[in-house]
């Protein structure tokens, strides 16, 4: 059975709880829709002409509701120059 | 799957809009079927072994890509038929179909609906209408998808289940959403907590409750306004 994981998503205070999670073949491809995830929710704040909040991230949480990795918008951008 | 007689009065709109005389033909040819969620109705590229006229619930059709990303192109509840391709003479169907939410539909197999386009002179038309109004809606979706924000789509989504829907309590996961609207799962969290924020939904574990649809509609881009004009024009109210 593959595991299930979580991706709420912690924005300033505010955290956003994925009520139902789904399955993944690890973390690390947990962690790989979370980078893509945290591009898309960038892209759609640029698109309304906001500057996304770098600090903001996605918690990825077990099936026990343990925290297994945080992904920062940060770390979602291309590395600067 | 349950399956009995056709009850009097459906509620099928297309089958509603055919003549009594007509209906009453067709009907003793259809069996009624409970609607489950995921059940697959059509699979792309083997044959349509039947058309469905949706009674209640909703299903979806799903567009793949070769990495196996799906994303909704269609969405078909008691206005419609499942099983378009027949309707043109065509044996398969190149998208998937299948149940998102809970409902029944009344079922003819594939060759007693053929026979039926041959004999049945008003079905035709009604039907070719029919075509062209997914077409409309189909087509639409694209553009939309292409240039509008996430939060105007999940609106527009959520107005076109909720017109489908019985009450105002949608059964819908956020990992279908997430496929309805072709984005990943917490791009769903941030704009429907937006829409809770804002009082427009409650959402929790696989259901969404609407609250507020006139903040809805307003929320939503045009594109739900045209398609339901268009359906209008196309097929009657």
């Amino acid at each position: 059975m593959m595991p299930h994981f979580c991706l709420n998503v912690r924005q300033g205070d505010v955290l956003l709880e994925d009520p139902e999670g789904g399955e993944f073949v690890s973390v690390e491809a947990a962690r790989d829709e979370a980078i893509a995830a945290a591009r898309e929710i960038m892209c759609e704040q640029i698109g309304r002409g906001e500057l996304p909040e770098r600090n903001d991230c996605i918690e990825i949480m077990n099936h026990d509701g343990h925290l297994m990795l945080t992904v920062s918008f940060d770390e979602a951008l291309p590395p600067g120059p | 799957m349950a399956s009995s007689a056709p009850s009097v009065g459906v509620k099928n709109q297309l089958l509603a809009a055919l003549p009594p005389e007509v209906l009453s033909r067709l009907l003793p040819r259809m069996r009624s079927l409970s609607l489950r969620i995921r059940d697959s109705l059509i699979r792309p590229d083997t044959p349509i072994e039947a058309v469905w006229f949706v009674e209640s619930g909703w299903v979806s059709l799903v567009a793949t890509l070769e990495d196996g990303t799906q994303a909704e192109v269609g969405l078909i509840g008691r206005e419609g038929m499942v099983g378009l391709p027949l309707i043109t003479g065509i044996d398969t169907a190149f998208v998937e179909a299948f149940v998102q939410a809970d409902g029944s539909a009344l079922q003819m197999d594939a060759g007693a609906f053929r026979n039926a386009m041959e004999e049945e002179p008003a079905l035709r038309p009604l039907l070719f209408r029919y075509v062209e109004a997914m077409y409309s809606q189909t087509t639409q979706t694209a553009a939309c998808n292409g240039r509008h924000d996430l939060e105007q789509r999940l609106a527009r989504w959520l107005l076109m289940a909720h017109d489908r829907a019985e009450g105002d309590e949608l059964q819908i996961t956020q990992e279908f959403l997430a496929l309805m609207l072709c984005v990943y799962r917490p791009s769903v969290s941030t704009a429907a907590s937006t829409l809770q924020r804002a009082g427009m939904i409650r959402y929790g574990r696989g259901h969404i409750t609407v609250l507020d649809r006139a903040a809805l509609e307003a929320t939503a881009c045009d594109c739900y306004a045209v398609v339901q004009r268009r359906f209008t024009r196309l097929l009657g109210a």
